[in-house]
């Protein structure tokens, strides 16, 4: 972490000078951040070998500001957010956030000041990254072409890894003061069975915080017996009653998107939540299902949604959201906590499912056809509604337990409350890294490999 | 065309980055001086302005510049990349000659042979949009020289402030409002509950955007600009509607039809039927016929998707198969700067690509035969195909893939009541839903937000939810899809560009670029929606 730049320094002095200066800055928020990438893009060759046809590294520090502007009569307070250009004076871009921030009129809050408690050690980055990225993505790419070489009856068309080390610094007129080092490691491959011509191809991706989490044996294992098992596939019956089984990253979605709902902000917005004291079932739970136990914990080393801190620079804390079924807490920040009178908490983090009774051979014995659903399309979650949808990408129908035909095509939709009327998860546990895109915040979760949903799954297929 | 307002202009170089601009050409002399024979370089500067205001209940502002640069030196088989934000002369001298030792000191990669690039005379040799042709000056331009492009805006987008931005938004919400009030007024809407929420979110950015190889030097400047409006009911029923493209804020005007989607069809849609999942007849509009059209043979024609044979189309083209019927055409067309009744084009037009390359049109599927696929650089090569203006990137930070920039479906000869005549029942799709490729397997998924009841040709007012109560997917194994087209409307736009609708791209989950798909409204025989 740099405690040396300069313009940070220099952004922070003129916020401080612009608070006793201008009328109506409240507080400020300043931020300093950095990527160093290494990317690499990569093509199939004979034997498997990867020949790189992009080779890219990037560099970058980029500030924010953002400024609190309280008005009085009526009293009204606004924010505005702004990256700073380096290449133009400060007092004013300091002047103009605070011009944009007096625009927006909400209701007044204070903001957080310094926390009272210490903040919790957490390993957010992987020590051999922030040393060198560039050696730990000379080694990436040595272990992709080692396990590529070793792929039997598979054909590798491409692959992609990328190394990233971050750092976050951010301050607060408040007197908060946080920062943090991360990084990741993205790889993702297309593969095909061999000899071909096919019609089908295999294209996962892994993410970890380092190189080691990959676990990059592993994955290459996984990918060939599933590219593999390719071939012949069929339409799905349509039904209104189906039984599916679906991965870990597929949980993650949807209880990402379940966890959504206990935010105090949606409370206050009256969208849909689930408060304390909420069943997250729809109705009625199964005899034999499980019901849902649910925590939040952003102090498991090396994960997605690891962290110290909140958005807010205050201490994380790990909380269990819903328990058996029930909503036991809701996220509430300061802003938030005011608004609704109630007191603000650091709970966030990663998403925690204890693992549930049931081997993967009793999940897929659990009723007459399961369909496995190995890859959705595209898997969209409803915020508000929670109602689910996607083509099935691959899938394999299971009849009596064993494996039958593979699956491709059809559209399967539920909800996700509905579903947990009647759902199992396995007893093996697994843990995804899904890092952050354009489109969602990272998730990270711990968690069952596997979710078999008895309940409100519908198919359109043959 | 149609016919610019008067008082439309074209956007100028801005001022302040013409300092870094004309730094450009000793970076790069810099890059690959003295290696011209067997590398090829340039350099791309980029600047993004975003100004944005949302109101809902709460309310904020934002600004943010996003400025960086990319170094890329070809040599041997690979396009090797820099890119940075430390933009102070010093820095990017010290960078550009950092990257060229680290390159240099890579083992040649034996591959392509470094790219030729086109002289200005070689290019305007082929065949170029009036729209660019009529920006560059008199004559061919010289290697040297700066060439600028830019569409006509109304409202000059440097002008437009975070004050005017919130009164928009505030503006558009309390219209919104007002429409849901009346409407709940209505005889026999009384026991309609209030929306939950009206989100409105307007929004300006601007690209600026700058190239130099040792043939050309170009710069472009692309106003972006979005009103976008969102109303929940308290069951989480919404609806949104969207007004944007590339233009002003002349072009920021929810439609009454868009004013209802966000203050009315929220409510609706609380109390709408849910599809039993099955096969029907489906009339799909602009909005989602471009989904299809982006999904269906915009990913598989995508060349590095071809270069690393992840895409049926390769096979199907070298095989001459036929894969829709004589309606299936499908263009990509990144110079859609007027569409339809429109006098503006969409957020994915641009006139030049994140390589330099020019804009020009492209059928990717002609009834039902296959055109050649789009490219970036390096997919051309590898392909032995010609290039087009495909290659962008999500930003400065991120690699170059070959991208769609507006697909769309052709235009018919019909009406929407023509189509709609025969049809004993079916369903009407207007509003798009996400969407996905699968290249390889040649199926896809399109979203629509809800669907609408046709019985004997005409519209019942029913609406349908999908069936488990959120939007409603449509899909099929895309021969099969594009063989069941029924006909489509004609269009009014003299060039016969279709509507095409502001939206985004994330090709296999990531890499987010702006992307524009439209078409006319299609009829489709059969469709699976569930």
């Amino acid at each position: 972490m740099s405690d040396t730049d300069s313009f940070f320094s220099s952004l922070t002095t003129a916020l401080a000078a612009a608070q006793t200066e201008l009328p109506g800055l409240h507080a400020w928020c300043a931020t300093r951040r950095t990527l160093d990438s290494r990317q690499t893009l990569l093509l199939g060759q004979p034997g498997n070998d990867l020949a790189a046809y992009q080779d890219r590294t990037v560099s970058e520090t980029t500030y924010t500001l953002q400024v609190y502007a309280r008005q009085d009569n009526p009293a009204a307070m606004g924010t505005s957010l702004a990256t700073v250009d380096p290449l133009r004076p400060l007092p004013a871009q300091i002047a103009a956030t605070l011009a944009a921030a007096q625009l927006a009129r909400n209701p007044v809050w204070e903001l957080p000041t310094p926390p009272g408690t210490p903040y919790p050690e957490v390993r957010t980055a992987d020590p051999a990254i922030l040393a060198d990225p560039g050696a730990e993505q000379t080694r990436l790419l040595a272990l992709l072409r080692r396990e590529a070489a070793a792929l039997d009856g598979v054909r590798l068309n491409s692959a992609e890894a990328y190394v990233n080390r971050r750092s976050l610094q951010a301050r607060w007129s408040t007197g908060i003061a946080v920062e943090k080092q991360a990084s990741d490691v993205y790889v993702e491959i297309a593969a095909e069975p061999l000899p071909g011509p096919n019609r089908q191809e295999v294209n996962p991706f892994i993410e970890a915080v380092g190189v080691d989490g990959l676990d990059l044996p592993g994955f290459f294992h996984r990918v060939a017996e599933e590219t593999r098992a390719l071939g012949r596939t069929e339409l799905p019956q349509t039904t209104e009653h189906a039984v599916v089984l679906i991965d870990a990253e597929a949980i993650a979605t949807l209880l990402h998107e379940l966890t959504g709902q206990f935010r105090a902000e949606v409370e206050y917005e009256k969208r849909p939540c689930l408060l304390p004291g909420a069943e997250v079932a729809s109705g009625p739970v199964a005899a034999d299902a499980d019901r849902l136990t649910l925590i939040l914990d952003p102090l498991l080393p090396a994960m997605a949604q690891s962290t110290a801190f909140t958005d807010e620079g205050l201490p994380t804390e790990r909380a269990v959201m819903v328990e058996n079924g029930v909503v036991r807490r809701q996220l509430v920040n300061t802003r938030f906590g005011q608004y609704l009178g109630r007191p603000a908490n650091g709970i966030t983090g990663n998403l925690v499912v204890p693992p549930g009774r049931w081997s993967r051979e009793d999940l897929l014995a659990a009723a007459p056809e399961v369909l496995e659903i190995i890859t959705f399309s595209s898997l969209l979650v409803n915020p508000q509604t929670l109602s689910w949808s996607s083509e099935i990408k691959l899938g394999r129908l299971h009849r009596r337990g064993q494996p039958g035909a593979l699956v491709k095509g059809g559209l399967v939709s539920g909800n996700l409350r509905d579903n947990l009327r009647d759902s199992r998860f396995s007893n093996r546990l697994t843990t995804r890294n899904l890092l952050a895109r354009a489109w969602y915040p990272a998730k990270g979760y711990y968690g069952p490999d596997l979710l078999l949903i008895q309940s409100g799954v519908k198919i359109a297929g043959g | 065309m149609p016919t610019q307002p008067p008082a439309a202009r074209r956007l100028p170089f801005p001022a302040r980055l013409k300092q870094l601009r004309d730094l450009l050409p000793e970076l790069l002399a810099i890059l690959e001086g003295g290696r011209e024979q067997d590398w090829y370089a340039f350099v791309w500067l980029e600047e993004t302005l975003v100004r944005g205001a949302v109101c809902a209940r709460l309310e904020a502002c934002n600004q943010e510049t996003d400025r960086g640069v990319v170094f890329r030196i070809q040599a041997g088989g690979v396009h090797h990349e820099h890119a940075t934000n430390q933009l102070t002369p010093a820095a990017l001298r010290a960078a550009a000659r950092a990257f060229r030792a680290r390159v240099e000191s890579t083992p040649a990669a034996a591959g392509t042979a470094p790219y030729r690039p086109l002289p200005w005379a070689e290019e305007l040799a082929r065949p170029l949009p009036c729209e660019l042709r009529e920006q560059l000056p008199a004559g061919v331009p010289a290697a040297t020289a700066w060439v600028h492009f830019s569409p006509p805006c109304v409202r000059d987008p440097r002008r437009v402030t975070s004050a005017i931005l919130r009164r928009l938004a505030a503006q558009t919400r309390g219209r919104i409002l007002d429409e849901s009030a009346r409407f709940r007024a209505q005889p026999g809407h009384g026991d309609f509950p209030e929306l939950g929420e009206v989100r409105v979110a307007a929004r300006q950015t601007l690209h600026t955007q700058i190239f130099a190889d040792r043939e050309r030097r170009l710069s472009q400047m692309l106003p972006v600009t979005l009103l976008y409006a969102m109303g929940v009911s308290a069951a989480g029923t919404s609806g949104r509607a969207v007004a944007g493209g590339l233009g002003g804020l002349e072009i920021a005007t929810l439609t009454p039809d868009g004013l209802r989607e966000a203050a009315v069809v929220p409510l609706l849609l609380a109390r709408a039927e849910r599809l039993t999942p099955g096969h029907y007849t489906v009339i799909t509009g602009p909005d989602v016929t471009g989904v299809i059209a982006h999904e269906a043979f915009g990913h598989t024609q995508e060349g590095d998707t071809w270069m690393k044979a992840r895409s049926v189309a390769a096979d199907l083209r070298r095989d001459k198969v036929r894969v829709g019927n004589d309606h299936a055409s499908i263009v990509n067309h990144p110079g859609v700067f007027s569409m339809e009744n429109k006098p503006f084009g969409s957020n994915g037009s641009y006139f030049f690509d994140h390589e330099g390359e020019l804009a020009r049109p492209q059928l990717l599927l002609d009834r039902g035969w296959l055109g050649a696929p789009m490219t970036d650089l390096a997919a051309a090569q590898a392909l032995a195909l010609p290039r087009s203006a495909n290659g962008k990137r999500e930003s400065w930070r991120r690699p170059l893939m070959t991208r769609q920039t507006n697909t769309y479906f052709t235009p018919g000869d019909r009406t929407l009541e023509q189509l709609m005549a025969p049809v004993a029942r079916g369903f009407l799709a207007r509003h798009a839903h996400g969407g996905m490729e699968d290249p390889k397997g040649g199926s896809l998924t399109a979203g629509t937000e809800y669907l609408e009841e046709i019985v004997d040709g005409q519209l019942t007012g029913r609406l349908f939810l999908g069936p488990a109560g959120g939007h409603v997917e449509l899909s099929d194994p895309v021969f099969d899809l594009l063989a069941r087209i029924g006909g489509k409307t004609a269009s009014v736009h003299p060039g016969g560009v279709p509507e095409n609708k502001y939206g985004g791209c994330g090709k296999y989950h990531k890499e987010s670029v702006d992307a524009g798909c439209g078409g006319p409204w299609i009829l489709w025989t059969s469709v699976t929606c569930g």
